[in-house]
Formats: structure tokens, sequence, C-alpha cells
């Protein structure tokens, strides 16, 4: 069952990407399980255990945490491995002068990069954009799987 | 182990990123333990694998992945520390690749077996295991597949060994501690590696060239060959093999493609000159690519498309009754040199053309053919599609192109989709790279939705090129859901080419309606009503819902369609069911005037008339599918419909209402199936005919 984490500060945002998951996940006639997380809060003993496949990420985080930082959190990515997340992420959020995706692969945090090939970017929290972009990420997920840990290697 | 590595100072050169796994061992327990007969063969299957590894020539270790299913999960056994090998075997052991492992758990065993694996199969189970890997599947054509694959052995107890048999898979009993017949076919691949595929065409193919590769002891050269096959069959691939495991010197093979070089400077090439045969020749004389071979092989490729190839076949007549070969070098023999000389080459020639045709045409002469008493058939891709999967994995790999790795479920399409492989591995390498092409510019896509939007610009392969996008973004932009696709298709700009029908319920209004209900249903509406009618399922309940789902997991495409009310073993039967299909799609007055146009026909005539209603009547929507079927009513190699174009004619004329004063159609009523005829009218027989589709070809 897929795990589909939603990072999100603001509690209206979270509620909507949640709806537009189950009812895409409903389209492809498959279960899942989704994790709802502010980014800042600390992670619940049933958060813990769920590694997810794919993420939807708000970059903005409250209080000024980036949301590629907050990801260092989430289960299932081992540090000391690796530093590439594989699970599928769509980045989910407002476009005011945050960074561009190919930016954002030269300015991150070293101590964590995203697979570029599994990761897109949407703007204006649009989510007809969402809803695409969660299509094609769902579909290459059942054809192709996430493995946590580092394929490269 | 020191005294070997000097036995095999290539060792040091093997390349860890190549792969170099000589054969998977399953070991399918349910519960994970394994009895003590299975863990007894397989214990003295790893030892003697050992020994004939450490004897073999080959560079890199010959390793085995012993990988054990349970239940609840998959994971690699440590071979060296479970079976008590020596330390120094640890290099004849390998891992699951992390990619393949998903790939295996996502998809299952039976589909990563027959579409992922690389290398021969060794299973080790219980009847449980065997009934479970085939009922599992049942119907499924994988099941076939499976008992087509040659290289796949199952290791079972005496229970197993009844179910092997009642599915007809190659199976050996645990108690065999003989292990021959699973140690041959293993080492019978490792030695042909060259060759891809698993199937049983292709295993005679590999059998035939270690037959070929062993020289006659009363010979002093190999007997020649002659590989025959099309294009890009893969007859270099089975002239290298043949070349390895015939045992002759390395770095000896020369190949010399004859369609590069004017007939004269071939033959100079070939058998060399004596000074001044020719201007500007050396002064010594040159000699030629047979004496440069001797002592190992020389590749004469497609002799057929020499300059003058019935000239070149007289000039190797002598050559291949002789032994060693002798010849003639080109040109004014000086005093005192020999009149002829030998060459200890092995030759092996390649022609892609058909022999009849050659013959016919002039081109071959029957004496050369005769000389040769070891042919071997390189079969198109079309005869073996199970080798298909292989083939392609070995495309991608060699095209080094970067990108994600192909998926099971794309190998599985690729498979199975109905083409004929006009152009071989060249056709299915394009359409890879094609698809690739999609794939870097768009990362919503899957390798099976890229390999599908290039298929939908043509059903001949030649079209992929002539369709590609002409770079206004229009292609690959976003991902969109299949049941979209032929409406985004008809909204670029296509509505000028319509051809006016006069038709008196104004098409165009229609087609606006039923794109607007394509739109907002992609899918799910038109399936279920079609459902509805087919399984007399009265309302869109649950029930439907759920049918209709399974049945789009396991068919995905038309030939759950296709196979519609034709599982009779007669046509009598065949016909009967489908013309009760047709009864409950279509009115009956539609289809009362249908079967009167087609009345007349033999039942096969008239099956084959009725799949292409049915067909049609219940995918309006999908070109795939349309291109699929247009297939099959198209023979591209004889450039003529399979069935009587006057009589795909009348049936459409009929549906449109064209052509005749009673039409069949009532106003309002079934105007998807006219859309569609349309449609199909459109896009098919204009593109054909070049011309007006309702015109006769006789006045084309």
């Amino acid at each position: 069952m897929p795990v589909v984490w939603i990072v999100e500060d603001e509690k209206i945002h979270r509620e909507t990407a949640k709806k537009i998951v189950a009812r895409v996940f409903a389209d492809f006639c498959m279960e899942l399980h989704t994790v709802l997380w502010d980014g800042r809060k600390a992670l619940t003993g049933e958060q813990k255990i769920k590694s997810p496949d794919m993420v939807i990420l708000d970059l903005n985080l409250s209080q000024g945490i980036n949301g590629l930082e907050a990801l260092r959190n989430i289960p299932g990515f081992d540090h000391e491995k690796t530093d590439v997340l594989h699970p599928y992420v769509i980045i989910w959020s407002h476009f005011d002068g945050e960074l561009e995706l190919d930016e954002m692969s030269t300015t991150q945090n070293t101590a964590i990069h995203l697979n570029e090939d599994r990761v897109v970017r949407t703007y204006w929290k649009a989510e007809t954009n969402l809803e695409t972009a969660l299509k094609g990420f769902l579909s290459r997920l059942m054809e192709e799987g996430v493995y946590h840990g580092d394929i490269s290697s | 182990m020191t005294e070997k590595a000097e036995h095999h100072p290539q060792k040091s050169h093997w390349d860890p990123n190549v792969f170099h796994v000589s054969a998977d061992i399953f070991l399918i327990f349910d519960d994970g333990k394994i009895p003590a007969e299975a863990g007894n063969w397989l214990g003295l299957y790893i030892k003697k694998h050992i020994r004939i590894a450490q004897r073999s020539q080959s560079p890199s270790p010959q390793q085995l992945r012993l990988i054990h299913i349970t239940r609840k999960d998959v994971f690699t056994i440590n071979g060296r520390d479970e079976f008590q090998t020596s330390a120094e075997n640890r290099e004849y052991f390998a891992e699951l690749d992390p990619n393949e492992k998903i790939q295996l758990q996502l998809h299952g065993l039976l589909p990563f077996l027959l579409f992922q694996r690389q290398c021969p199969t060794i299973i080790i189970t219980g009847s449980s295991g065997i009934k479970k890997l085939c009922t599992d599947s049942d119907p499924n054509p994988l099941v076939q597949d499976l008992i087509d694959d040659a290289f796949i052995v199952f290791v079972t107890d005496q229970k197993g060994m009844k179910s092997a048999q009642k599915h007809q898979l190659h199976a050996v009993p645990w108690q065999d501690q003989s292990q021959e017949p699973v140690i041959e076919r293993v080492f019978l691949f490792e030695k042909t590696k060259g060759i891809k595929g698993f199937s049983r065409v292709t295993h005679e193919v590999r059998r035939k060239i270690v037959s070929y590769g062993k020289k006659p002891v009363t010979r002093k050269t190999h007997h020649p060959v002659l590989i025959i096959g099309e294009s890009r069959t893969g007859k270099e691939l089975i002239a290298n093999a043949l070349y390895d495991v015939s045992g002759l010197e390395k770095g000896k093979f020369t190949a010399v493609a004859c369609g590069t070089f004017t007939q004269s400077l071939l033959l100079s090439e070939i058998f060399g000159y004596w000074p001044g045969a020719f201007t500007s020749s050396d002064s010594h004389g040159g000699m030629g690519l047979i004496e440069s071979a001797g002592g190992g092989a020389l590749l004469v490729d497609d002799i057929d498309a020499a300059e003058d190839p019935k000239g070149l076949q007289g000039a190797f007549l002598r050559c291949l009754i002789t032994d060693p070969p002798s010849y003639r070098r080109v040109g004014a023999r000086p005093l005192k040199k020999p009149i002829s000389e030998t060459a200890a080459a092995w030759l092996i020639f390649t022609l892609n053309k058909p022999i009849r045709d050659m013959i016919k045409s002039g081109k071959m002469r029957e004496d050369f053919l005769f000389r040769f008493q070891r042919i071997i058939q390189s079969p198109p891709i079309s005869t073996r599609p199970g080798d298909i999967p292989q083939i392609a994995m070995w495309i991608w790999k060699n095209s080094r192109l970067e990108g994600r790795p192909l998926t099971i479920p794309a190998l599985r399409y690729l498979r199975y989709l109905k083409s004929d492989w006009e152009a071989n591995a060249g056709e299915l390498q394009a359409l890879l790279l094609l698809a690739h092409e999609l794939l870097s510019e768009n990362k919503l896509l899957t390798w099976t939705q890229a390999i599908n939007r290039v298929m939908e610009r043509g059903e001949d392969y030649l079209a992929w090129y002539e369709n590609a996008p002409k770079g206004d973004g229009s292609f690959g932009a976003e991902t969109i859901p299949t049941g979209r696709l032929l409406a985004d298709h008809r909204d670029h700009g296509e509505k000028n080419e319509f051809i006016p029908c006069e038709l008196f319920e104004k098409p165009h209004e229609l087609m606006e309606i039923l794109k607007d209900e394509i739109r907002n249903e992609p899918n799910i509406e038109f399936e279920i009503d079609v459902l509805k009618r087919v399984y007399h399922t009265d309302s869109r309940e649950k029930v439907c819902e759920k049918e209709f789902l399974e049945k789009r997991k396991s068919y995905k495409g038309y030939r759950h369609w296709y196979t519609l009310g034709t599982n009779y073993q007669n046509d009598v039967e065949n016909e009967s069911g489908l013309v009760q299909l047709l009864g409950e799609v279509f009115s009956e007055k539609e289809f009362s005037g249908l079967k009167a146009t087609i009345g007349l026909k033999k039942a096969s005539g008239k099956i084959h008339c009725y799949k292409v209603l049915l067909f049609l009547a219940l995918h309006p929507q999908n070109t795939m599918k349309r291109k699929e079927m247009s297939a099959i009513l198209w023979d591209r190699k004889g450039r003529k419909p399979l069935t009587s174009f006057e009589t795909h004619r009348e049936i459409f004329m009929r549906l449109l209402g064209m052509g005749t004063e009673k039409s069949p159609l009532k106003k309002n009523e079934t105007y998807e199936n006219k859309y569609l005829m349309l449609e199909y009218v459109q896009n098919e027989w204009k593109i054909r005919l070049k011309n007006d589709p309702f015109q006769s070809p006789s006045k084309n």
C-alpha cells in the first residue's frame, strides 16, 4: 500500500491535498496511507514507521523552516548510506520568489538531494496541477516502484 | 586458487558492472524452510557449477544468484555460507540488483521471469509452488510463454513432477543427482551468451551454433556456414557466437560487408592482389582478408548486397570445397609464385534475402548454395515474440542512454504488441529510442505510456518518424489520460480535413456532443455501458464497476474484446457467438442490414467482418486499439486489405446511412457508431487511398 506524505504547514492546504490524493488514488483503484505533517511538530510513533513512496511538499513552512530541511526528518531516509531521496516528490507551493527546480539542486542543503528524475514543481498551489502530477507519478510508482535506499551504489 | 589465477590471468580485468550471472536459482518455499533433498540438490549443483566455471576459459566468473521467495519476503541467500563452499569462491555468487528486486516484488515472479531476467533460471520448489505459479496466472498467456521458455527448469519432488508434466513444464526431480540436463542448459546459454532470447526457437539456434562451432577431426578447418535471415535479426551475433564457441585464436575474427565495395575492389580485398593488378596497387601486392583471417574466421556479410552477387559467389566456389580454402589473388601472377594459395580461415557467409527470391531474380547460384552443409536460419522477431523483452533490454543497455531502466510492464507491453516487426530489432530500437526521447521530456510519463505514445503516431514504424512532433510543444508536455488522447488528437486543426458527407443528422454536431461526453468521462462511463450490454447487466451498480475494473486489469487492450465470442474450436460456433454479441451491441434493424451485406461471405470471412464491427463499436475513443485493429484489417506486406475492401466499404456506407435509400440507422439512435465509422474512414482509409474513401480502389 503506497504511503503519501503531505508536508504542509497550513491546515486548509493539507486537507485539500489529502482530498485530491484520495480522489486520484480512488481513480486508480488503489488504497493508500496518507501521513499529514506540518514539518515542525515531532513525529508520532505511527508516522515514524511510514516510509514515504511519494511526498507532497510545501517549500516554505512556518517559522522559516525550509521544506527540504524538514524532509531530513521523515523516515526511510538513511543519511549514513545516501544523500539522495528516492521517493517521488511533488513540490506544491506558491510562486513567491522561491527557487526554481534547477536552482534548488545547486543551492539546497548538501545533506539531502532529491532524485531529479522524480521531482516536479507546481505553482500557485493549483489543485489541477497537483492532480496532474499525482496521476503521472502514481502511474510511475505502480510501474517502477520506489527503492528506499541508494540505487546508484 | 593462486594456481588457478595463473591459468586465467584475464580475471583480473573483470568489470563488476557487467552482467556475469550464469543462472538465477529461485527457491520458492512459503514457510521459508528448504527441504533437505532440495538443499542437497542445490549444494551439489553449486559445487558442480563452480568446478565447471573454474575450468572454463571465461575471463569473468560465471556467477550464481540464489533467491529465496517466501510468503512474506524476497531475499538473496548467501551461497558461500549456506553451502559451505570455500572462501575463494565468493566471486561465484552475486546478489539481486535493487532495481530488479523492486520489479520482482512489485510485479510478481512470473512476469519477472518472462520479461526481466537475463539468464537461465532454475526454480526449486514443491508442487504447491508450481501450481501457484501456473494457476495464479491461468488463463493468462504468461503460462504459455512459460511453457515456450527453454531456459526455465523446475527442480521438484515427485508430486511436483506430476504437476509440471500437467502444465508441460521442463522439470527434473530433486532426487536426480546427475544434474546433467540442468547443467547442459545453463552452460549452453553461457557459451552462446551473445544470442538474445530464451524461446525454443532461439534454443535451437544456440544448439546449432555449439554443434557447428566444433571442428570435425577429419578437417583442417571448420565447415563453411551460411546464415540466412532478414536484416537486424542477429546474423552477425550468430557469427560472433560461432567464432566464440569454435575455440579459434582470439582476435582473428574478420568481417567484410559486401555492400560497401565495388565488385573488383571487394574481390581484391577478400583474396588479395598481385603487383600491378590495378592502378595505384602496391608494388609488393596485397594480402587479402582471407589470408589475414588464417587461423580465425572470415565473415562475408550480406553477399546479396554485393554489386554482382553471382560473380562473388562464383569466386568463392572453389574455396568452399577445398579444405583449407584455396583461392587465387586478383591480377597477373608473377613468375615463381604459386597458382593458388590456401588460408586456414573459417568461412562464414550471411544472406539477408530469401533464397528462392534470389534464385528467381538470378542473383544466386544454386551450386554455391549446394556447397553448404551447415545453414543457420536467423529467425525474425515476429516468429519469436517471447524474445522481445530480452532483445529490448539488450538494445537499451547497448544504446548507453541515461535514464530510467526498462520496467516489467513496458517489456510486457512490447512482448504482446501486435506488430509484425517488419524491421526486426531496428524497429524495436527505433521504438525504444523515440520513447526515451519522450521520457526525457516528461517526468510524468511511464515507459509504457511513452511507448504507447510512439505507437500512437502510426502502426507503421516509418510513421513514427513521419509523425514526429514538430517542436511546437504539442507532444509530451503533459500527462494525458488515455481516454483523452483521441479527443485532443482531433482538436489539432483536423476539422478541415473532414470529408463532407451528406448525413441527415448533422454529424459535426453529433461529434461535438460525443467529444464533450468523452472529455467529461474519459473512459469509464462508456465502457461500463458496453459491459452492461455485453454482460446483460442492467444497472450501473458496483457489480458492474467491479467487473469492469477486473477486466481492465486483465486485458488492458483490445484482446479481450477480440476474443469475445470466438472461444470455440470451429468457425460456425464462433460466428454464432459473435452474432449474438453483435445483436446486443447494435440495434436489430442495424444488424439485419449488416448481415445482409456480408451474408454471402464464407464463415471465416464473416467472422472477421463481425470482429471488426464489434471492435469498432466498442472502442470509439481509443486510437491505440483502433490502430491495432487496422493492422488486422490491413496486410502491410501484401499491401492489400485482409478482407474484401468492398465488404468493408459496404459496411461503412450502410452504417453511415449512405449509398442506400433505406438506411439501417435510426435518427439519433446510434450516433456513436456512426461517429466512429466516420473517424475510421477518415483516418485509415483516406490515408491509404489518398483519395475519396468511398471511391472503389479500382478507380485509383
